[in-house]
């Protein structure tokens, strides 16, 4: 699971590639997400239905099945990569590189 | 201790060698062969650009394919004199113009915001010319080139990838 906060830039994404750096074969050609595609979390986190409120954070779940939620279809691979990408990033992103936010990966059993 | 001499100096010439490949010949190799490759599907030819929607996982031209793009390709020539690129871009959108040399040294690079106007109005030519209004000069180093263009596609319906494909192909060498 990659969770993560809403980066400072104009439009910005992650794609996720099979052990072979290419994309992953999957019915709905879900890829990635983008600032568009997200499903933020829900300032009601208890109640997330009722919530029309959101925060500037995002969760999405790898894995070869399905998930609620963001998800990105693994397919059979157990090596993968994710690769984010900054588009018109804000000028504080380019000085302060190696401080940035990054999202976080975690492996869930 | 000769022999150490020896094998040092064999490393040394090794790393030399790999190094004038790597930095000399490799990125003209891996151009020359992205052309080939590209110039080689239906319809493609230079001066000319090719319109490709954004990948999916048929894409294997090049790994990591960007998946948040879709693209006009256009490798040129500049032997019969300069090329005229004009067209209407979206608005709003990010997009992007970046031009390379057959050494694939970027050379040119500019998006939507750097941009005064939604309009596509540019001249590569490999010398100098007379400045005219609305019309942005591109000095190419060399007579043959590549052109990228990038727009975003932000969702994969099929409403908004044809909206952004038709930007594409409605692009003119007048």
């Amino acid at each position: 699971m990659l969770t993560g906060v809403v980066p400072d830039a104009r439009y910005w994404s992650y794609t996720l590639y099979g052990a072979d750096d290419y994309l992953i074969p999957n019915q709905d050609q879900r890829y990635g997400y983008n600032a568009a595609t997200m499903d933020y979390v829900p300032r009601d986190t208890l109640n997330p239905e009722a919530s029309d409120q959101w925060i500037d954070q995002y969760q999405i779940k790898i894995s070869a099945d399905q998930q609620e939620g963001n998800w990105l279809p693994a397919g059979n691979n157990k090596a993968l990569s994710i690769t984010l990408r900054l588009y018109n990033a804000s000028p504080t992103v380019y000085e302060n590189l190696a401080t940035i936010a990054l999202p976080e990966i975690i492996k869930v059993n | 201790m000769k022999k150490t001499l020896i094998y040092f100096l064999l490393f040394c010439a090794s790393a030399l060698v790999g190094r004038t490949v790597a930095i000399h010949y490799l990125p003209d190799y891996i151009y020359s062969r992205f052309s080939k490759m590209a110039l080689s599907r239906p319809g493609a030819a230079v001066n000319q650009f090719s319109v490709l929607m954004a990948p999916d996982e048929n894409a294997k031209l090049v790994v990591k394919p960007n998946p948040d793009f879709a693209y006009a390709t256009l490798f040129y020539d500049l032997t019969d004199g300069p090329i005229h690129i004009l067209g209407a871009m979206p608005d709003s959108i990010y997009w992007s113009v970046a031009l390379y040399q057959e050494n694939t040294v970027n050379f040119y690079v500019k998006n939507d915001m750097q941009y005064d106007s939604d309009t596509l109005n540019i001249i590569i030519s490999d010398d100098a010319m007379d400045q005219e209004a609305d019309i942005e000069q591109i000095v190419s180093p060399e007579k043959t080139g590549f052109v990228l263009i990038r727009v975003l596609v932000a969702e994969r319906d099929e409403a908004h990838q044809k909206a952004i494909s038709d930007y594409l192909n409605a692009l003119q060498i007048p």
